[in-house]
This record gives C-alpha cells, structure tokens and sequence, in this order.
C-alpha cells in the first residue's frame, strides 16, 4: 500500500526543473528521482512506470501503486522459501484492564512475530512500523476465542493474512513491502490476549519489549478487598510500576514458568516467582518475586495478586 | 579466521626496517604467513610482504554481494593473486568462535600489486559488530553493493549505519548488474543517489569511487567491459581510495607488564611482550597505570638472557629500569612511549554481551552493574551505565546477545585508547567483551 498522494503534489512542480536544458528525457531522470522518493520502488519499476505512462507523473504513480501488488506478489512467490530468521516482536494493548485508562476494565492485547531474512532489513523503519501495525490488527481482530482454559488464543497465520485493513489485507501489507524491501517476509506466530470473564477477580496486562528481540506479555490478576482501591490513582502508580518491572522480569530472565518449573529439568531461574526480583530494582532485587508480590499484596490489602498466565517470545526461538 | 589473523599480525613483524632498507617486493602469491624468513635487526635479507588491510562487502541478499567476492577472486587468480573460490564456497559463511563468541562470517583473500587484502562477508549487522568488537575480522575499509536495477534501499541506510559504527571511514561503492538496466540515465541516477546518501552519513559523497559493472559477467567471463575489466577497476580503486590501517611497528612503544622482579646489582625489571613499536636502550620510558604513572629511563633490554639494544612488536622483553623499586610497578600497568598515551577511568564501548551458550550470564544486568574489566595485563573492578544520553537508562537492561553502548568507569586509571579491547567477567566467567569507542576524561 502506497501512501503518496499527499506528496505527489509538491513533487510535481519539480518536474520542471531548472538545471537540465528542455530535453524531455533529461526530466525523465528527474521524475524517476521523485518517483523513487515517494515510493521507494525499486529503479527498473520506477521507469517502466513513466514509459508506460508517457511521462505523465500521476499516471505513473498510479500504475507503480497498481504494479506493486502486482510484482509484490510475484516478488513474495518467488522469495518465499527463503529463511527468515530475524526479525521483530510487536505488542500491542488494546485495553490494559481494570483501572487503566484504555478500555473498558477487560484485557485485549496482542503478540505477534514477524521475520526476515537480515538483521539489516529488521532495522529498518519501514519493517517496525509494518510490525507495529500487524501487531495493532491483530489486537483489533474479533477471533472468536477457542480454547476456554487459556487467556491466550494463538491465531492462525493463514487467517490473520486475510485480515482486512483499510485499503488491503495483513497479507499485502506484507507483500507491498518484500515488493520494496526484497526480502522475504513472513508472520510467522501471532496471539491475542484477552482476559477470562470473573465476577470477582480483576485483570490487568502488563507488557515489556526488549530491542525488538525479546517481548513478554503478563497477565495479572488481582483480587481486591474493596473494588474503590482502583479509583486509588496512588495504589495504580503503584500497581503501574510493579506491572511494568513483572513484565520486565519475565522478558530479562528466561522465564519458561511462573510457579513451578516447566520441565523437570529446568533451572530454577525459569521460574518467575523463584527469581530474584532485580526488575523491581532497591532492596527488592535479591528477593524472590513471589515474596514481594506478598508483601505488596499486604501492603495494599488485596486477597489476591499473582501472575496468571504470560507469554514470553524471543526472535527466531520457540 | 586463524588466517585473516596471521595475515594482520604478519605485516607488523615484517615491516620492521621499512624505513632503512629499500622496498623489495617478493613474488605474488606468496601468504605472508608462509613465507616468514625475515631476521629482524641484523637482517641482511629483507622480504617485505605487501600492507595487509581487511575489506568487507555489505549490501542486501540480492545485489550480488557473494558473486562480486568470487568474482574478485576470480579475476585475481588470473594474474595469480589470489585463488578463484567459487559462488558455494563463500556464501556458507561458516560459523566460527574469536573469543568464545559466535560469529557468521566467510573470508577469502587477495593480493593486488600493491596490496594484500582479507576480504571479509557476514550475512547480518550483529555478525559485523561481533567481527569488530572481538577484532577477530576488523574492517578497515568496505566495499558497498547496490543493484544497479533496484538502485539504493531502506536498508541501504543501516548498511551504511553500519560501516560508521565499525568504525570505517572510507568506502568504494560498486553498482552491479549494470547489464540489466542498459541505460545510461538510468545508471546516473543510480550514482547521483547513493552520493547522496553516502554525505547523508557523512561519508565522502563526492569522491567516493563507484564502480559500476556486472560481477556475473566477470565470472562468466562474457562482456569484458562490465566484467573484468571494471572488476579490476573496482580493485583499483580500493588500492586508491581506502587508507591502510597503521601498522602496529609504527605505532608509539608499548609493553603491557605481566611481571615484576628486582635483581640485586641490577634493579628492578618489568617484564612483557611488545604489543606495538620499538624500544630503544637509553631511552626515557613512561609508566603507566593504576593510579601511579611516573617517567624513567630505559637501562637495559634483556631478550633470552641476551641484553639487546632494542626490541620491537611481538617480541617478550625484559626491561631494566632506572632508579624504580619494585613496588612502583605492577602487573596492569604499562610501558610505553612517554606522552603517547593517557590512563583513564572512564571511557564509552561497544560491548557485545555473551548468551549462556557461549559461556555467559543468563539473566540479564542492569545500569551500575560492577563486573571486573580485563584489559592487556590489567584486572580493575568497573561501573557499567548505558551511554550517557540513552533514553530511559534507569529503565533498561542489558540481556545475553545484546550489543550495548555502555559507559564505564574504572575504579583505577589504566592506559586506554580508542580500539583498545578489553572482556568484562564475574566469578569465572566471561559475561562481555567490548571495544573501547570514545575517551571520557
């Protein structure tokens, strides 16, 4: 999908420029300058776009925008059994739960992973933002939740590219860029988070993103004895920052479960509320997290605070 | 590896009397690691090897990166400097260890007629930071690839990010497939471009060399004018354009100090291998390091029990020191050329973070983290920040497989540089390795 209609009109005066005689194939260059400024398309395309259009730029800028979908889904077939190994981790919260100021008091947060072939092209602005907006689609989806006995429903890749946005599908938002970008890419997993439905149990997300490379979503429950301490914005502060460094633990340490181990023969750092809880930072660093959970329990009278599920995803890793 | 490493060491060893005796060139062909004849000092035959400089090739997946390095090669061996490794051989990029880290990279190597060259290719940005962090594979210069059909990309920016963060100064850019493009106009703007982009990161725009031709058809042996022959302008003009890097033989006199020892009738002697320079008998030395730097004069070299007049780079020396007791001079500290370097305590870094594969910590660290700093000979407890300006430090962390930019701050001086080395461990373990980028003091 190419955004250039704005841009198109203060690039036009430009076709007329100055510093080359009145020759017609000399402003050629110009407008394929202008052309590949607006959109990015690679040299070749650029000035097929203008010859098939006889020069005329806005011609040429809806051919190349046609010819995009086009040869971006010729570019991804061809492209589309190549390794992708780098990439992103995209979190997006939707609604943050009860006593956030997004939403309604219920969770919607998404987790998605998209890949490429090279660190460099994962740099790349064009390839957060793309991640930024799979990720944002993805939370906004209506999936029906299957799978009742999780908060967490992973999402079929296959569907998720049919998606509908705006002018395309999460699939051509893909294709447009392997189009610019030529490197295969490909979502690879996706999850939507949204919380279980609890007459008397709060949920909040909490989310941490470390370079891209690293991401964790926590959810977090919360039992209050009074439901007012959510209209506490001192007790939210609060809950904020607690949030804020679980998810950061969960993300830092190789976090595999949150009460007991995973597999027997993990290590105990695997395990969230064994870890010393250095996220949290102070005198709480060398404690375990369960242990200052239960105090901030205390502190603030709550029946009940723990982590009730969490996704932990690393690039390129299961 | 092992050999690019050779290569680099193998010039410094060699070029010992450049400025005396006349410049002989000796035969191509020859590895200047093979061919280690030269006697130092008393020499009467002198083989002077060719400077030896590492180029790397960046550019995206599709533009032809792996088949101008074999091409290359492949041009080369025709005037027998280099041998032809083909398409496959290169583009596996083996996966190798340099100070316990793993890094993808492939190597070959080259020799024009006035140089020889360790080219150097990595499939992503981590790869070439490792190679830069670890030395293992430094750039001295680069070799950009762009299509001449796509012309620059969004990540054609981050490739160029790239060379300035490893440090390069200079480029050559070579726009490939020009034969698929066949346009004349076409092709300006492809140039016009990418000097653009190469001021925009504050390279050269203006003269930077770019080559444009068609590495395929140079491997194929068709098209001699966009094959060959611009190959061979393209070394040309890396021959031309990239600086060398210095030679560690020209560089100021230094000896890191492993060992102390006073010998009665003679004084006190510091003990360590030559990592760059010469040292001279006579000469006023400077001690530095580890809060107590102070200057003396250079009595004696001893070599093997010899006493010699001078001593150079790769070489384990003995040095005797005027009116020094012993407890002026530890381990950590240095000798070298007065005045050519400073000890400091704080210093920025690129610091690459080893994951628990590959021997490191498994849980991440935070902002004030103390690890103990090894640097030469030198042991110091350090205090790692993020690098001053970086946005929420307070808030971040540094996870295993990190590259950061880290701040440190020693709690003794020691002589530090620009493109010193050094490794961070904690209880036994090696947890980072780095590259000193920026002075603080």
């Amino acid at each position: 999908m190419l955004r250039f209609t704005q841009a198109v009109r203060c690039g036009r005066p430009l076709t007329r420029n100055r510093f080359y005689s009145s020759i017609p194939t000399k402003s050629r260059v110009q407008l394929v300058a202008e052309l590949r400024k607006l959109s990015n398309a690679p040299i070749i395309k650029a000035r097929q776009a203008l010859d098939e259009n006889n020069g005329d730029f806005d011609a040429a800028v809806q051919w190349l925008e046609e010819d995009m979908r086009k040869s971006g889904a010729a570019k991804a077939e061809k492209v589309k059994d190549r390794a992708t190994s780098e990439g992103l981790i995209s979190i997006s919260v939707l609604e943050g739960g009860m006593g956030s100021r997004s939403g309604s008091g219920c969770v919607k947060a998404s987790i998605i992973e998209l890949n490429c072939e090279s660190d460099f092209v994962s740099r790349t602005e064009e390839f957060a933002r793309l991640a930024n907006d799979v990720s944002e689609i993805v939370a906004h989806s209506q999936t029906q939740q299957q799978d009742t006995s999780s908060p967490f429903t992973t999402l079929s890749v296959e569907d998720l590219l049919h998606l509908s946005h705006k002018s395309g599908t999460v699939g051509s938002l893909i294709t447009d860029l392997i189009a610019r970008i030529g490197e295969n890419i490909s979502l690879r997993r996706a999850m939507l988070l949204t919380s279980p439905t609890s007459s008397n149990t709060a949920y909040r997300v909490a989310s941490y993103l470390h370079q891209g490379r690293v991401g964790a979503l926590d959810l977090i429950s919360l039992r209050p004895s009074q439901s007012s301490l959510f209209n506490d914005d001192s007790f939210i502060g609060d809950l904020e920052k607690l949030e804020r460094a679980l998810a950061k633990q969960t993300a830092g340490f190789m976090t595999l479960g949150i009460s007991e181990k995973r597999n027997l023969e993990d290590e105990l750092e695997t395990v969230l509320y064994e870890q010393p809880f250095m996220m949290l930072g102070g005198e709480n660093a060398s404690i375990p997290v369960r242990k200052v959970l239960d105090q901030w329990q205390e502190k603030w009278g709550l029946e009940e605070l723990a982590v009730s599920s969490f996704a932990r995803w690393e690039v390129g890793r299961d | 590896m092992l050999r690019v490493a050779a290569c680099r060491a193998a010039p410094a060893v060699f070029a010992s009397s450049s400025s005396i005796l006349p410049r002989f060139s000796i035969s191509r062909a020859a590895r200047p690691a093979v061919n280690f004849v030269a006697r130092r000092g008393y020499a009467e035959i002198y083989n002077r090897t060719k400077p030896h400089m590492n180029v790397g090739t960046i550019g995206h997946v599709d533009h032809g990166k792996t088949t101008l390095t074999a091409a290359i090669t492949k041009v080369l061996a025709e005037t027998g400097g280099a041998t032809f490794t083909d398409y496959a051989q290169i583009d596996k990029a083996p996966e190798e260890k340099a100070r316990g880290i793993t890094i993808n990279s492939s190597h070959v190597e080259y020799e024009t007629d006035s140089r020889h060259y360790g080219h150097i290719d990595c499939p992503g940005h981590a790869d070439y930071i490792k190679n830069m962090i670890t030395g293992a594979a430094q750039m001295d210069g680069a070799i950009i690839v762009v299509s001449a059909t796509d012309g620059q990309m969004p990540q054609t920016r981050e490739h160029l990010l790239l060379a300035r963060q490893v440090g390069i100064r200079k480029l050559v850019v070579f726009i490939n497939k020009v034969d698929m493009i066949n346009d004349p106009e076409m092709l300006e703007l492809v140039d016009m471009e990418i000097r653009d982009l190469l001021s925009t990161y504050n390279f050269d725009g203006e003269n930077t060399p770019i080559v444009m031709g068609s590495a395929l058809a140079a491997l194929e042996g068709r098209d001699k004018e966009i094959g060959v022959d611009k190959i061979l302008e393209l070394v040309k003009a890396c021959d031309a354009w990239l600086d060398l890097p210095a030679r560690d033989l020209d560089k100021p006199f230094l000896m890191p100090i492993e060992d102390v020892f006073s010998i009665s009738g003679r004084g006190t002697v510091a003990t360590g291998r030559v990592e760059r320079g010469t040292a001279l008998k006579g000469k006023e030395v400077e001690i530095l390091g580890l809060g107590n730097s102070f200057k003396t004069t250079l009595t004696g070299i001893e070599m093997f029990h010899k006493e010699l007049e001078r001593a150079e780079a790769g070489d384990n020396m003995g040095a005797l020191l005027r009116s020094t007791r012993r407890d002026q001079v530890r381990r950590g500290q240095v000798l070298i050329e007065p005045g050519s370097m400073k000890a400091v305590k704080r210093f920025r870094s690129q610091v690459y973070i080893l994951t628990k594969d590959e021997g490191g910590r498994y849980t991440p660290f935070m902002q004030g983290y103390r690890p103990q700093l090894y640097l030469r000979t030198a042991d110091v407890t350090v205090t790692l920040n993020f690098a001053e300006g970086t946005p929420d430090a307070e808030e971040k962390m540094a996870m295993p497989g990190d590259n950061v930019e880290l701040d440190c701050e020693l709690i003794f001086d020691l002589a530090v540089e620009v493109g010193s080395r050094f490794t961070l461990r904690e209880a036994n373990k090696t947890i980072g390795t780095g590259v000193v980028t920026k002075i603080l003091e």
